[in-house]
């Protein structure tokens, strides 16, 4: 029998995992976390076999974040990132830092067992893109990479200018990147572009996947 | 036919007259104008020599009437004979041709480019211009910066250093305003325009320059004012951003409600089925509602997300570690998640590096200032601490929120956070 650790910030969705998982005779659920932010201190003090980690838990610790350092510090550990963001760099940045398996959150104990079976057997399962939003007009797949960068700075508030300095661009390129943005979801300003690429989690705010 | 000789003697005379100093006229300007422009009008000269002949000849076909025919030569008498209709017009085609020698001359004078050509367009610029050795002599000023001079100091520009120097350091006449001094320095002058000035030195003459920048502040004003209202703007995005995590959270909770209602559909057709047919696993249906249950007790309860120290101190319970908070924490939700992360990630170097098994958090609060000091029962440090990943990330944090975060080895492993009134978010 495997020991799981759930780290999931929301109460509910904590709960619906755990009584997923309890349905099968392989785990043994260990207590759960709120907070990614405790979950090296779990492993230091239990064998954890598994952990389904969400990426963004309270106390605002990255779940994938942490999963690197765990990673490094307790390779036997297989560590499912667990999520319902579309954030399209979610993926890349959790198959980069070794991370065994990406599961985007589904209502059914079976696909959830699924995963965890596979995984623990060796496999690692990721999905084969983020789920394909909607922003407005566009579709999430129609932007660039270049344009969802500029796209999840809008989102955190910065200035043209900052943008600019933090993705070594020019301000000229980056007002062009945000009209073509703003073609292509066919916004009326930029206000109303930050507000519903917030929404619809397409990019988060401040996190690079870096 | 009304000839030349004629006409009355006065008119003849007359006549005469106009010519010999027409062609004298244009002699002279024909000599000016050959002697200036060198060859190329060279030959003027013997052009006007021959017509000067032919003047002479009409001069002195003036003479039949006076004196004995005789002495005049046969080339006189021959145009003293001619209709005065052909003389006029011999006059007026060498009036002609000396008037547009001298056009031409006055254009070309229009043209060339002089010490008075350049100070009549240096005068007429827009921009104040003031040329002089390096020791201040003026060279060449134009008007706009006389004016200027004027207007700012109430005198003359006489010497150029002197001018810069009051232009780089002395207060302007009443009315007009200094906006900038060093080495661009920038005048509001009474009529509202904005002057500012320039100083550079050109193959050992000293240029000072003053343009007019007052459209360039306007637009830099309002550029100012537009960019001040994208900040307000983007300052809401932030602030919408911290929000709309709440509705995300509350979409997500929702869907998880819907997905609960359909377990509990489940697990109502089962035991219909059940207590119909009496097949099945009834310990399964057992734990069924026994889940659904549980999910409904929770639902029914208040969805309050945990107090962040709350869940520090409930997870390091879970493996047997305690934490103990004193005084009274900020009120601030944002601070108080920072020091639960903090607390977490002390906790965890302090479990790894000293097996602590209790941290304590100590919250002092001073008149201007949150101070939360982290220790913990471990063994102390024998090496030097250094920041790892996870206190270096907190450090950001804390300073992103206006805090400051400083860590201590004597007399024990101390880590402190301060969060000052005023700075960042208030306390």
């Amino acid at each position: 029998m495997y020991n799981v650790l759930i780290v999931e910030d929301d109460p509910m969705a904590r709960k619906l995992l755990e009584i997923f998982i309890s349905t099968s005779q392989s785990y043994h659920l260990l207590p759960s976390l709120d907070s990614a932010a405790m979950a090296e201190l779990y492993c230091m003090t239990n064998r954890v076999d598994l952990i389904l980690m969400d990426v963004c838990t309270a106390m605002d610790a990255n779940g994938i974040e942490v999963a690197e350092k765990l990673k490094q510090l307790y390779p036997q550990t297989k560590i499912i990132i667990i999520t319902s963001q579309p954030e399209y760099s979610y993926i890349a940045h959790a198959r980069k830092i070794g991370v065994d398996s990406f599961w985007y959150k589904e209502p059914t104990a079976e696909a959830l067992l699924k995963i965890m079976d596979r995984t623990m057997a060796g496999e690692s399962i990721y999905p084969d893109s983020a789920p394909i939003t909607r922003l407005g007009a566009a579709l999430s797949n129609d932007f660039t990479e270049r344009e969802l960068e500029v796209l999840r700075e809008l989102v955190s508030g910065k200035t043209d200018a900052a943008i600019a300095e933090t993705l070594c661009l020019s301000v000229t390129r980056v007002k062009q990147h945000i009209l073509r943005i703003r073609e292509k979801t066919q916004f009326a300003n930029r206000t109303e572009l930050a507000v519903r690429a917030r929404e619809s989690g397409l990019v988060i705010g401040e996190y690079r996947g870096e | 036919m009304l000839t030349y000789a004629s006409l009355p003697m006065a008119c003849k005379t007359i006549l005469a007259t106009l010519l010999f100093l027409t062609m004298i006229a244009g002699l002279c300007t024909c000599i000016l104008v050959g002697k200036k422009q060198g060859g190329a009008k060279l030959f003027l000269l013997p052009m006007c020599t021959a017509v000067i002949a032919a003047m002479l000849l009409l001069y002195a076909s003036v003479i039949p009437a006076e004196r004995a025919p005789a002495n005049i030569p046969t080339i006189s008498l021959w145009f003293a004979q001619q209709s005065v209709v052909f003389s006029l017009l011999v006059w007026l085609a060498i009036a002609a041709f000396f008037g547009m020698v001298m056009m031409e001359e006055r254009s070309r004078r229009k043209k060339a480019i002089t010490p008075s050509s350049i100070k009549e367009s240096l005068d007429q610029l827009e921009t104040g211009l003031c040329f002089s050795q390096p020791n201040g002599l003026v060279l060449l000023t134009n008007h706009r910066m006389n004016q200027l001079s004027h207007a700012l100091f109430g005198k003359a520009l006489q010497n150029a250093e002197l001018f810069w120097q009051a232009l780089v350091c002395q207060e302007p006449v009443a009315g007009a305003v200094r906006i900038t001094a060093g080495e661009r320095p920038e005048f509001r002058l009474p009529d509202d325009t904005i002057w500012t000035f320039h100083r550079e030195e050109l193959d050992g003459v000293i240029q000072i320059a003053a343009a007019d920048t007052t459209r360039q502040h306007q637009l830099v004003d309002e550029l100012r004012s537009k960019h001040s209202e994208l900040e307000e703007m983007n300052a809401r995005i932030r602030t919408y951003g911290d929000k709309v995590d709440e509705y995300v959270i509350a979409r997500e909770r929702l869907e998880t409600r819907v997905n609960l209602h359909g377990f509990l559909g489940q697990a109502l057709l089962m035991t219909r089925h059940y207590l119909q047919y009496e097949t099945g696993d009834a310990n399964r249906i057992i734990d069924i509602w026994q889940r659904n249950i549980d999910v409904l007790r929770l639902e029914a309860e208040p969805q309050q997300d945990a107090d962040s120290l709350a869940s520090l101190r409930n997870a390091a319970k879970a493996i047997g570690i305690q934490v103990h908070v004193n005084g009274q924490l900020p009120e601030n939700a944002q601070q108080r998640k920072l020091i639960a992360a903090v607390g977490a990630e002390t906790l965890t170097n302090a479990v790894r590096h000293a097996g602590a098994k209790q941290l304590w958090i100590d919250v002092e609060k001073t008149e201007n200032a949150y101070i939360i000091r982290y220790t913990n029962d471990g063994t102390e440090p024998t090496a030097t601490v250094t920041e790892g990943g996870g206190l270096s990330t907190a450090r950001r944090k804390i300073e992103t929120a206006g805090g400051q975060m400083k860590m201590e080895t004597e007399p024990r492993f101390t880590l402190t956070i301060i969060f000052e009134k005023g700075v960042g978010m208030d306390v």
